[in-house]
């Protein structure tokens, strides 16, 4: 029901290379996340300009020590499940979770079709998220990524990492 | 005034009930909270709803609990689990109750006696917008109000009629009534017991999910489908009460709850389903319909050794149970 898009050696990463090989026309293909394809020795021929490289490897050398690389971006910022307990227990832990773990998870049927119509809470004083322009919200989430880093709360920091990306995808794929 | 009190006297339903599952924002669902983090919700909700009576279910006795689940004011999961941090919030005209902490930190349910389907929407919303004021809920633009497990999401309202269908299942017919439920989108399920089966054929019928969202959608379908399967049952009730075989059957129930001086719960609900059906049926007119539906849950185990100590004892319960039911066939000069 939930999908993972992991990589095929460290089954934790999300696989964001796709590493095709054709020897004597035998086609072989493995999906990787960034830090395998390093440690594989293999750089792809056009490296796309990564802004988190740098936090990215701040990670890997925070978490090598249990042999569990970048395990705080696999956690939710706020309770702390990883997907593979939520997907055991059937059950999401915080509200933080369901925009987490959103890009992951195959919503089909949890969800509508045509999206939710029901009941929406009145929207309070302060500036409900939705009346924020893609672009504000992409500054005020770097905002508190860097204040994050500043901080060190690095799991934090993950989170809003994977925020953004996200959402510059959702950006790439509207102009596309 | 509990919803099996009012005398609503429905010939096949006997309550309707809304339940709506909301959390609040910036706080883990209640599984991911410390023992501080469930009493610090608890208390945010009394705040809410000062009027409500509450009961800090850790302090309860496991009697008393499995009654509030007897009178359906919670879940049977709610009573059965480990009752720390929960409490259950109850409005002074006992029509809504609120669980905190069970798998979401606010459940609300308002239930009424009878077929209402649109009273008892009206009652949730109005609970549901005292605590949308105070509160904060944990909300999404795409998945609506968020919930520990993701079946419950969207509008998360649950709209269940609970139906007595002894014709239905004394014809077979349920496989093929419970097929069309599951095609409109809405399970019929046993309302009492866990599993399938249906202790005095009682069965619930709601909707199977709410993502999608409009509540007046849910409450349509589940309308429309609830008055087909009410149809369906007084058909098939009209057709058996024609069969020898089967008034006979019915005039036996009456003839033991009438004489019988010690009944097992299992035995009286077997009696009270063909009781019940003899009296809707017009076969005869004692006890009514609203003194049945009373009966129904007051003489359940839990909420009998609440109002009679002695009733602690099994075989005096059956015994004491037993008195009661004659009692209420009202035949003066039976006792």
């Amino acid at each position: 029901m939930l999908h993972q898009n992991l990589c095929d050696r460290c089954h934790e990463r999300e696989a964001t290379i796709v590493y095709r090989k054709n020897v004597n026309g035998y086609e072989t293909e493995e999906k990787l996340c960034p830090i395998c394809a390093k440690q594989a020795g293999w750089m792809p021929a056009f490296q796309p300009e990564d802004p988190f490289e740098e936090l990215n490897e701040l990670f890997s050398g925070l978490f090598m020590k249990d042999n569990r690389t970048l395990q705080g971006a696999s956690r939710c910022p706020g309770c702390g499940l990883s997907l593979s307990e939520i997907k055991a227990q059937g059950r999401f832990g915080c509200e933080n979770c369901y925009s987490f773990f959103e890009n992951r998870i195959d919503w089909t049927p949890f969800t509508s079709r045509s999206g939710y119509q029901g009941k929406r809470p009145e929207p309070s004083a302060k500036t409900p998220p939705e009346q924020e322009t893609p672009e504000q919200k992409l500054a005020g989430l770097k905002k508190q990524l860097a204040d994050a880093v500043k901080a060190e709360q690095y799991e934090q920091a993950a989170a809003l990492r994977d925020q953004i990306r996200a959402l510059e995808k959702k950006d790439e794929q509207k102009e596309e | 005034m509990y919803w099996f009190e009012e005398n609503a006297a429905h010939p096949v339903v006997l309550s309707t009930r809304v339940r709506l599952a909301r959390n609040l924002s910036g706080t883990p669902f209640p599984d991911r909270l410390t023992p501080a983090g469930k009493k610090a919700v608890c208390d945010r909700l009394e705040a809410v709803y000062p009027s409500y009576r509450r009961s800090d279910f850790s302090k309860l006795s496991p009697t008393e609990r499995r009654a509030y689940a007897e009178c359906h004011l919670c879940s049977p999961e709610f009573a059965q689990k480990v009752p720390e941090g929960k409490s259950l919030l109850v409005s002074e005209d006992q029509t809504v109750s609120v669980m905190v902490n069970e798998e979401d930190h606010v459940r609300i349910q308002a239930i009424r006696g009878g077929y209402c389907p649109q009273e008892a929407f009206d009652r949730a919303t109005e609970a549901d917008s005292q605590l949308l004021q105070r509160e904060k809920p944990a909300f999404h633009e795409r998945f609506g109000f968020l919930t520990s497990c993701p079946t419950n999401l969207g509008c998360a309202m649950r709209l269940s009629v609970m139906l007595h269908l002894p014709a239905l299942q004394l014809s077979g017919k349920m496989p093929s009534v419970m097929a069309l439920a599951n095609q409109r989108g809405c399970t019929l399920r046993g309302a009492f017991g866990e599993g399938s089966k249906a202790e005095a054929d009682l069965f619930q019928l709601s909707n199977a999910s709410s993502c999608e969202g409009p509540e007046s959608k849910i409450l349509q379908t589940l309308s429309a489908l609830a008055e087909q399967v009410i149809e369906a049952e007084q058909r098939e009730r009209d057709k058996l009460c024609r069969s020898e075989l089967i008034s006979d059957k019915l005039w036996r129930a009456l003839g033991t709850m009438r004489y019988a001086r010690s009944v097992s719960y299992e035995e009286y609900r077997q009696l009270w389903s063909l009781v019940r059906m003899g009296v809707a049926c017009g076969l005869y007119t004692e006890p009514a319909l609203a003194k049945l539906d009373r009966a129904l849950i007051e003489l359940m185990p839990a909420r009998l050794c609440l109002t009679e100590l002695s009733a602690e004892d099994a075989l005096k319960r059956d015994r004491l149970r037993a008195d009661k039911m004659r009692s209420m066939t009202d035949r003066k000069s039976v006792v």
